[in-house]
């Protein structure tokens, strides 16, 4: 009798303690404790290319924890769907430590970056340089070496379709600076005259501007040039990654694989699987990860020192039809990994 | 230790541990249930708090925005108190915001509003005092700039509000489900409580009632003849346990008293057998007696008139012989059925004696030696003079010598001793044993013996004493004469 009375009390101790322990759990899952960090810098883009700015933004995050920095995506909570211009004067408003920006050049955006920078905060340009600005640091790819890239693209192409007067077509964003197109259309002419020496025909490049202020018009601009059969380019150049989705999708459609060459930009998995069934030539790839470190150090640099290096160059690779195979191999065993 | 006293302690006792204990678990687990059910639920009532907490913040925003534009449009002092007002409930409230920076985009969201509220509330304080300085231009200026961070700021507490109430409402789901999950979690302990409370009072009437079940049992068992009954001990030290270890002696002493019922009858009914024995052997040697002497109180009154006669012819020897021969029989009638004293037998003994030395012209030489002590013992009837009979006849009868007889009567510690001595045949060891054993045919009776053989002696002898060695007969062989010896205890 004695040992069913203690039995009683032990399974109603365990089960107040089971009990106990739960309420814990939903307690600690209720009001968990939250790491504190030095300082707050804050990641801006604009809505386009969001799986490529991801892999920047989560590189950036990693590099901060590690610096003791946490590094907010602004807008991404936010209601209202504001331009890269209002998210910079939020956090020009919000007394941020640094700002990691990229956005489109015109004169309110350096005037709010200089504002920012007039206040304290640092500010790095990311992938598209705010030159007339005041930012502390630009990381990104250096257009001139990006033309060159794919002018060795072109003439590979060239020289392997036997294209005597390539037309080519450069798709850019309609904000992206003069300066900067015309680099990446040197670069390419450069390329040309120096594989052809001596000869005068140099490739007809055209940058088609891409208006950026709607939304949903990069699809239809590609369209219409699939559309438009007389002048049909040979090669297409795509400055983005959602250009070159455009792009190939247009050339399926439209029934141009092979017509139309394309040269891509960055490598998602769909760019990637077009690259292997060769409906895209070749695209280029940028190291996003690299792109997210060296911002947050050069920001953590401008604080500690003061200053900081106002170019970070990044690396970019060609990507061909073997390396996309073997790109998503890898991919492929990363995700059964997980 | 413990257990042994539960076991020791009364039915009261147990029951009320029993009760008290399930109860106050049972209690105990219902109000853990029911404290942490209300923090639970207190916690469900705060869950949406935050929420209102940031509506207050957007209301006393929009009133500060509105005080100023009322300032600006009036200039009134009243305008300004209330912007006044309206700037401290602002910053009272901007109080509860987060300003650290921690890795949840909520609270880094509270830490930019509250930035960017620093910032609005710099703006208008120069708005209004560009006002009050009538600087058109710049308080203009101020206002439209305080207006956009005031855009942005609602915004921001919009969309933070949003991610607040999706926050609460996760939370809110979670409790719910915790909830639930907690009602699931108090029935099962109270079902688990529960049976096992009724386990234990089955276990607990069980040990009650099984004792007593087993000792009804053993009651109808001992009530239906079964003294034998073995009841297992209860072990326990209650009311139970103590009925049933009385009713356990109850039924040994019952046993005990039965065995010695039984024992007092059987010793009982063999007294009476041995009565009805002795009665019969009596009897027996009544009836010996009868066909001996076929009507001694004839014979008797005829000695004694015959005594008389030779009384009054002056004859004295014949007198005497015939008073002899007188009480001779007188003792025959008189004490065959009754117990006598060893005297009484010693004088029939010289009667005989006397009347046998007249009727063979003084043949037998008796000779006496009595311890005077011993004569008022009591013994059977009847056992001396057959002993002296069977001398004369068997042993000194048919000798050439002189015969003769010695009697003895003596003490040796607790018992008489009667010897009859006589030099006569002797007796083989043989027939010394048939004797004793009382397996040699009684002899014929014969006109000279009053019939009572030796096996009668012996057997009244042991039936009188409860003992059985009562005769012993020794002899040294042919011609070396015999001795009988009656031994029987001083007091019976």
């Amino acid at each position: 009798m004695v040992t069913g009375f203690v039995v009683m009390l032990l399974v109603a101790v365990l089960c107040a303690v089971y009990f106990s322990v739960k309420m814990e759990q939903v307690s600690e899952a209720d009001a968990r404790t939250y790491e504190i960090y030095d300082r707050h810098y804050v990641f801006i883009t604009d809505d386009a290319e969001k799986e490529f700015w991801n892999e920047v933004y989560a590189a950036a995050v990693e590099e901060g924890k590690k610096e003791n920095v946490y590094v907010e995506r602004l807008g991404e909570d936010l209601n209202v769907n504001y331009q890269t211009e209002d998210l910079l004067r939020i956090a020009n408003n919000s007394s941020v430590d640094g700002i990691i920006f990229c956005g489109e050049d015109n004169e309110e955006t350096v005037s709010l970056i200089n504002e920012a920078v007039g206040k304290g905060i640092a500010v790095v340009s990311l992938r598209q340089d705010i030159e007339d600005s005041q930012r502390q640091c630009f990381v990104g790819v250096n257009s001139y070496d990006l033309g060159l890239e794919y002018g060795k693209q072109i003439l590979e192409l060239t020289e392997l379709e036997q294209i005597q007067h390539p037309r080519i077509c450069i798709l850019a964003d309609d904000t992206m600076a003069e300066s900067k197109q015309n680099l990446i259309t040197f670069a390419i002419q450069d390329s040309f005259s120096e594989a052809r020496q001596g000869e005068e025909d140099l490739p007809e490049i055209e940058v088609r501007k891409i208006d950026t202020a709607e939304a949903f018009s990069a699809e239809e601009a590609i369209r219409d040039i699939f559309i438009d059969n007389r002048n049909l380019p040979d090669i297409m150049v795509c400055l983005n990654s959602v250009y070159t989705q455009c792009a190939y999708q247009a050339a399926v459609d439209y029934n141009r694989v092979g017509e139309v060459k394309i040269l891509g930009y960055y490598t998602t998995d769909a760019i990637l699987d077009a690259v292997e069934k060769q409906i895209i030539y070749s695209t280029v790839q940028v190291d996003t990860e690299e792109m997210g470190i060296q911002s947050i150090r050069a920001l953590t640099e401008y604080h500690e020192s003061g200053y900081t290096s106002s170019y970070v160059p990044i690396s970019t690779m060609i990507i061909g039809g073997r390396e996309a195979a073997a790109l998503l191999q890898k991919s492929e065993v990363e995700d059964a990994g997980n | 230790m413990p257990v042994t006293k539960w076991n020791n302690a009364s039915i009261q006792i147990k029951l009320t541990a029993a009760f008290t204990f399930t109860l106050v678990i049972i209690l105990a687990v219902n109000l853990f249930m029911y404290m942490n059910t209300n923090s639970m639920m207190s916690r469900v009532d705060e869950v949406y708090v935050s929420n209102v907490n940031l509506n207050e913040l957007s209301e006393a925003l929009q009133m500060l925005h509105e005080s100023v534009r009322g300032y600006l449009d009036t200039k009134s002092s009243d305008a300004l108190d209330t912007y006044y007002r309206a700037d401290q409930e602002y910053r009272e409230l901007l109080e509860g915001l987060n300003e650290r920076v921690v890795n949840n985009q909520v609270k880094i969201m509270e830490k930019n509003i509250k930035a960017q509220s620093e910032t609005y509330l710099e703006k208008v304080y120069e708005t209004v005092q560009a006002k009050r300085g009538r600087n058109v231009e710049r308080y203009k200026l101020y206002y439209d700039e305080a207006t956009v961070v005031y855009g942005d700021i609602q915004n921001c507490i919009y969309s933070l509000n949003n991610e607040q109430f999706k926050n609460n409402t996760n939370s809110y789901t979670m409790l719910l489900s915790s909830l639930r999950y907690m009602e699931i979690v108090s029935t099962l302990i109270l079902t688990m409580v529960g049976c096992i409370n009724m386990v234990m009072i089955f276990m607990l009437t069980k040990s009650m009632t099984s004792p007593l079940i087993k000792l009804s049992r053993a009651a109808n068992e001992v009530a239906e003849g079964n003294f034998n009954v073995v009841i297992e001990d209860v072990g326990s030290g209650d009311e139970v346990g103590i009925v049933s270890r009385a009713f356990q002696k109850m039924v040994a002493s019952i046993q005990i008293y039965i065995r010695e019922i039984k024992n007092s009858v059987e010793r009982e009914s063999r007294m009476k057998e041995k009565e009805l024995l002795m009665e019969s052997r009596m009897r027996e040697a009544q009836l010996m007696t009868l066909q001996a002497q076929i009507n001694p109180h004839f014979l008797f009154n005829t000695l004694n008139a015959g005594a008389q006669l030779a009384m009054m012819e002056g004859a004295d020897k014949t007198t005497e012989f015939i008073e002899n021969m007188a009480d001779f029989f007188r003792y025959n009638i008189k004490k065959m059925n009754q117990d006598t004293t060893v005297g009484e037998e010693v004088r029939l003994v010289d009667n005989y004696i006397y009347i046998l030395n007249v009727r063979f012209t003084g043949e037998i030489h008796f000779e006496k030696e009595v311890d005077g002590q011993v004569l008022d013992v009591k013994v059977p009837s009847m056992i001396l003079q057959p002993i002296v009979e069977n001398a004369v006849n068997y042993g000194i009868r048919n000798i050439d010598r002189e015969g003769k007889i010695r009697l003895r009567v003596y003490r040796e510690g607790d018992f008489i001793y009667l010897s009859v001595w006589d030099n006569g045949i002797g007796m083989g060891e043989e027939k010394i044993s048939q004797i004793l054993r009382g397996e040699l045919k009684e002899v014929d009776l014969r006109s000279n013996s009053n019939g009572i053989g030796l096996g009668n002696v012996i057997e009244r002898l042991k039936l009188y004493t409860s003992r059985e060695d009562v005769m012993d007969i020794k002899s040294a062989g042919k011609d070396a004469g015999t001795e009988f010896i009656i031994k029987v205890p001083a007091h019976i």
